[in-house]
């Protein structure tokens, strides 16, 4: 049933990317940089957050009114605070999207847990920031998102209470909490750039930057979105000590959550939340073998022929996992075109996933699955032809 | 009409409201209006993009000569 669904979602995913790609030319396909966008708006909220930053003090007193006299009276501030949140609006979709687009095409097997993850912390942390963001402002909705917060986490068992504590400075809410919650928004968010490179370590060419084109357009769409009258943020109304806040305006993307506690308990979204998480962390060791006719299981790690080697580096380069390095060559190889090469390649076997793809890219057999040897494979192509659809060939 | 002429117009009246919106930025400096200001860089910026677009399909811009079939 799930790899049924999984292979229908991956149909269509397919067929999005292929009318993508009739607009698009395919090196552009957007749906091919979900990661670099996401990266790409990270950078927005960096840059935005740095400038906020210089104008808002971090008291109970003194925060609604620094956050309302950018807004309004510093040039463009209003604009700034606009492009900070609609571009973390847009660093959640993307990041949603990155994460079902690699989910729905196996991007997470093997070696690529890691990235997997890594990007499950990264949209975890992305998502708590968000929360932070909103509570910065302490307005009406800051308070009753807070005053939700703390009842989720004492609903944590026996960590809850103390890290609750620990999140407001004392056993209520005093002027100790918005310098917290700020080191929480800033410092996680620096956080993040360490998970980033966690993310990219085992790639060999992630695509970390969108092209030029859509740098331009989603900040363009993100500026003008800023710049609306009406879809501005506001400031709302300074949050009023003692006195319980019923409602307040929602963010889809951050703060829904939020808003389930109008009808669960806190400590029942708590849960909800945390085992959402963990269901994704085990996504990557779910059961889903590919067919045994279609599998390279186990075929060993490949291993390169020293004789054959030319220290070309292609497969240097197609190496999917940076599992290939070159190295200065010891000795000369063996045959003809290996005579005065300058590099060898070699296979470094904690990497390598036996994926087979630099046997695929060497051009001079000087690489192999020592299980699954070339010759087999043309073997076993040459019998999937040839045999009947509803006939499986197995090793 | 041929899909480079298409390409080529757009082009062309994208640069020219370009040119509006920049126009458009200065007038709200002048004014004071920062939506005004804001809101036409945002718009130059998405223009921009899609001039990108159709200088692509042109083939004026990328990719590099190696990698063109
Ligand atoms: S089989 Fe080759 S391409 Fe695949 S991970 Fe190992 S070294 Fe890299
Ligand atoms: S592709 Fe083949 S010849 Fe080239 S460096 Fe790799 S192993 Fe050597």
């Amino acid at each position: 049933m799930y790899r049924r669904a999984l292979s229908w979602l991956l149909r269509q995913t397919l067929k999005l990317d292929v009318t993508i790609n009739r607009v698009y030319p395919t090196d552009w396909n957007p749906l091919y940089y979900t990661g670099g966008l996401t990266n790409f708006f990270l950078l927005v909220l960096v840059v935005s957050g740095i400038l906020l930053f210089f104008y808002y003090v971090a008291s109970l007193d003194g925060a609604y009114a620094s956050v309302a006299y950018l807004t309004d009276a510093v040039p463009y501030g209003g604009l700034l605070r606009g492009i900070h949140r609609y571009a973390a609006d847009a660093f959640i979709i993307a990041a949603l999207l990155h994460l079902f687009r690699n989910w729905f095409t196996d991007r997470y097997l093997f070696s690529r847990d890691g990235p997997w993850i890594s990007g499950m912390f990264l949209l975890i942390l992305g998502g708590f920031i968000g929360v932070n963001g909103y509570q910065l402002v302490w307005d009406t909705r800051a308070q009753a998102i807070t005053q939700i917060f703390v009842q989720m986490l004492r609903a944590i068992p026996l960590a809850g209470p103390p890290l609750a504590h620990l999140f407001l400075g004392g056993p209520g809410i005093s002027d100790a909490l918005l310098p917290r919650i700020l080191f929480l928004h800033i410092g996680t968010a620096s956080f993040l750039y360490l998970l980033l490179w966690w993310h990219y370590v085992r790639l060999r060419h992630p695509k970390i930057w969108p092209p030029a084109t859509w740098v331009l357009t989603t900040l363009g769409l993100i500026t003008l979105l800023a710049a609306l009258p009406g879809t501005a943020p506001v400031a709302g109304v300074p949050a009023q000590p003692g006195v319980g806040v019923t409602s307040y305006p929602l963010d889809v993307f951050f703060l829904l959550p939020f808003w389930l506690t109008n009808w669960l308990p806190a400590g029942v979204v708590m849960g909800g939340l945390i085992l959402l998480f963990l269901a994704g962390y085990v996504i990557p060791y779910l059961d889903r073998e590919t067919e045994p006719a279609m599998g390279v299981r186990h075929a060993g790690v490949a291993q390169v022929i020293d004789g054959n080697c030319t220290g070309c580096e292609l497969c240097y380069y197609d190496c999917p996992y940076d599992a290939i390095v070159m190295v200065p060559s010891p000795h000369p190889g063996v045959t003809k075109a290996a005579a005065n090469r300058k590099l060898l390649a070699v296979v470094m076997d904690s990497r390598c996933v036996e994926c087979g793809i630099c046997v695929g890219a060497c051009p001079f057999e000087a690489l192999e699955l020592p299980k699954f040897l070339e010759a087999d494979l043309t073997r076993r192509i040459a019998q999937a032809v040839a045999a009947p659809a509803s006939q499986t060939v197995t090793a | 009409m041929g899909s480079r002429r298409v390409s080529f117009l757009a082009v062309v009246a994208l640069a020219g409201l370009s040119l509006v919106l920049a126009a458009l930025i200065i007038l709200g400096e002048v004014l004071d209006n920062y939506a005004l200001g804001g809101g036409a860089l945002g718009a130059i910026l998405v223009a921009y993009g899609v001039i990108g677009l159709f200088l692509r399909k042109l083939g004026i811009t990328g990719p590099r000569g190696a990698e063109r079939s």
